[in-house]
């Protein structure tokens, strides 16, 4: 069942493009990545979902709602963590999460007092004298609260220790074994990698790519790099399958996704001192895109 | 409710210095009235007043040294009218403007809240706060009165009460159409309070231009005029009627301005 489908969406601020012809769309349970460096169009494609602005053309449709004409319906089954936002400063921590609950239309939200304890939220306190971190625990919690079926999160994280991020991804990965489903908007590939099913890969405003997570790790590239004892010319390994190539004095990396025999063939014909052999990390990938 | 609620609570302490300040300051007014009253003086000088300063004080000359008359100058063309007058563009400039400056307005948003219920909730919040104020004022007067031991029509106080809320209602629900037009709180309150006394100069002119009659029906102030009301001793339907047109008016473009609304935080 798909639960978000986005259809040549487009949306321009004058003659700037915020997002261009983006298409994809996310099934029940999955957890989908939506990378971009700032300013690539993640955040103006989430406005988009919650009809916070309204596409210059194309759709998008939350359970099968569009995201404008039934804004409402599809908003009470969603939780949303924005990647810049206010709190009510005046407010206790119970007392926000008590106005949240009301608005989302449940007194007794039942994922509360659990998420409040994962995080270590004291709520007794006055928001104003929250740290950042602890802000962004309560942004989580008011999102997550009243068990949404699809949870909308950008740069959820930001702000948290690395001992709340690893709690974080636990709740992700256990909202997704109960049947819900994540639309997860990061520029930090290594939690993209670390939780996500499905990654869609943004530049400028185009969707440049969608992969399973998997199939990235199985295809990806693997990063060579070798210390010559003496100076190698790089253009000798401008070979099939290799994507990159790096010198830095006499160390050359090289950036393959295939025909590593022939490689280590050129590789053997030169005295070499030292070599590693690793996988690139997402971030390589992402990078490689980027590149292009 | 619950965001009408909230407003409530975040705008008491505001509202409840606004009412202490009118209700003070009409009680105050009404127990200073007996020695002003006396002062034959005071009653040739406002007959010696210039046309344009007697347009300050309204459209329909009433008699300043009887206690309509002296509240209708001191306190209902003026005090109130200013007080409340700011008070409105104050809060009602930052109505959404507020939440949209302070970023809490893309998480309120998220949730199963519409736009027009917001935005409904908010005015709805603001209204009750004008009615307080207009409740508090009326208190004042009253108790004035009753130190003094002189009255005023209790109907025709209310109707001019009640005909001042319904102006500033519709001042308000121009506030409310900048505080959607416009993403930060200062500038939606600067262009209500410019709007607010541009309307009042306007008033004042189209006053006292005696060579365009017609000018002063195209002024929202016109429309409220306690002195009308106090010389007349009725409620001028035609008046609210005009004034509940203006609020109903501009509420609905604030509205339909807000629902279709790019809302960048």
């Amino acid at each position: 069942m798909k639960i978000l489908e986005i259809q040549s969406l487009t949306k321009r601020y004058g003659s700037v493009c915020g997002v261009k012809d983006i298409s994809f769309d996310i099934g029940q349970g999955e957890i989908f990545g939506y990378l971009g460096p700032n300013g690539s169009g993640k955040t103006t494609t989430i406005r988009i979902f919650l009809d916070f602005i309204r596409p210059s053309s194309g759709r998008a449709r939350l359970f099968g709602l569009d995201s404008h004409v039934h804004s409402s319906k599809i908003k009470s089954r969603i939780g949303y963590v924005p990647g810049e936002y206010g709190i009510y400063e005046e407010m206790r921590g119970a007392e926000y999460l008590r106005f949240f609950g009301a608005l989302r239309g449940c007194q007794k939200p039942p994922l509360r007092d659990r998420l409040i304890d994962i995080f270590g939220l004291d709520i007794s306190k006055r928001i104003k004298s929250y740290s950042h971190g602890t802000r962004q625990k309560l942004a989580v919690v008011q999102a997550f609260m009243h068990d949404p079926e699809l949870l909308i999160l950008d740069e959820p994280t930001i702000g948290l220790d690395p001992l709340m991020q690893q709690r974080f991804y636990e709740l992700l990965l256990e909202m997704k074994n109960r049947g819900k489903t994540v639309f997860l908007s990061s520029h930090i590939l290594s939690e993209v990698e670390k939780v996500c099913d499905r990654v869609g890969i943004l530049k400028e405003g185009e969707l440049v790519a969608i992969r399973e997570i998997s199939e990235i790790k199985r295809l990806r590239l693997r990063s060579i790099e070798i210390t010559f004892k003496q100076e190698v010319n790089e253009s000798v390994f401008r070979l099939d399958g290799v994507r990159k190539v790096e010198r830095d004095g006499n160390t050359i990396q090289l950036w393959v996704d295939s025909n590593i025999n022939g490689i280590l063939r050129t590789i053997s014909e030169y005295p070499v001192e030292n070599m590693s052999f690793r996988d690139a990390s997402l971030e390589d990938i992402f990078m490689e895109y980027y590149s292009e | 409710m619950r965001i009408y609620l909230r407003y409530l609570k975040s705008e008491r302490i505001g509202s409840l210095l606004f009412a202490i300040g009118l209700f003070g300051f009409g009680y105050i007014l009404v127990v200073m009235y007996p020695s002003f009253g006396k002062l034959q003086a005071l009653k040739n000088y406002f007959e010696m007043m210039p046309v344009f300063l007697k347009a300050l004080l309204g459209d329909e000359i009433i008699d300043f040294t009887t206690l309509k008359g002296f509240m209708t100058v001191e306190f209902f063309n003026t005090t109130w009218l200013f007080v409340t007058g700011v008070f409105s563009c104050l809060l009602a400039g930052s109505l959404v403007a507020e939440e949209t400056e302070k970023k809490t307005l893309e998480i309120l948003l998220s949730t199963a809240v519409t736009r027009t219920g917001y935005i409904i909730s908010k005015f709805a919040g603001f209204l009750t706060l004008l009615v307080f104020l207009a409740t508090a004022s009326f208190l004042g007067l009253y108790l004035g009165m009753w130190r003094i031991g002189e009255q005023i029509d209790e109907g025709l106080m209310f109707y001019a009460f009640f005909t001042g809320t319904i102006c500033m209602a519709a001042m308000g629900s121009i506030g409310l159409l900048f505080s959607c037009l416009f993403n930060e709180q200062r500038r939606a309150i600067s262009m209500t309070l410019i709007v607010f006394f541009s309307l009042y100069l306007f008033n004042l002119f189209a006053t006292f231009l005696e060579q365009y009659p017609r000018l002063k029906y195209f002024a929202l102030f016109h429309y409220y005029d306690a002195s009308k009301i106090f010389k007349r001793g009725a409620i001028c339907w035609p008046d609210i009627g005009i004034l509940l047109a203006v609020f109903t008016i501009v509420l609905i473009s604030s509205i339909f301005t807000f629902r279709r609304k790019d809302i960048y935080i």
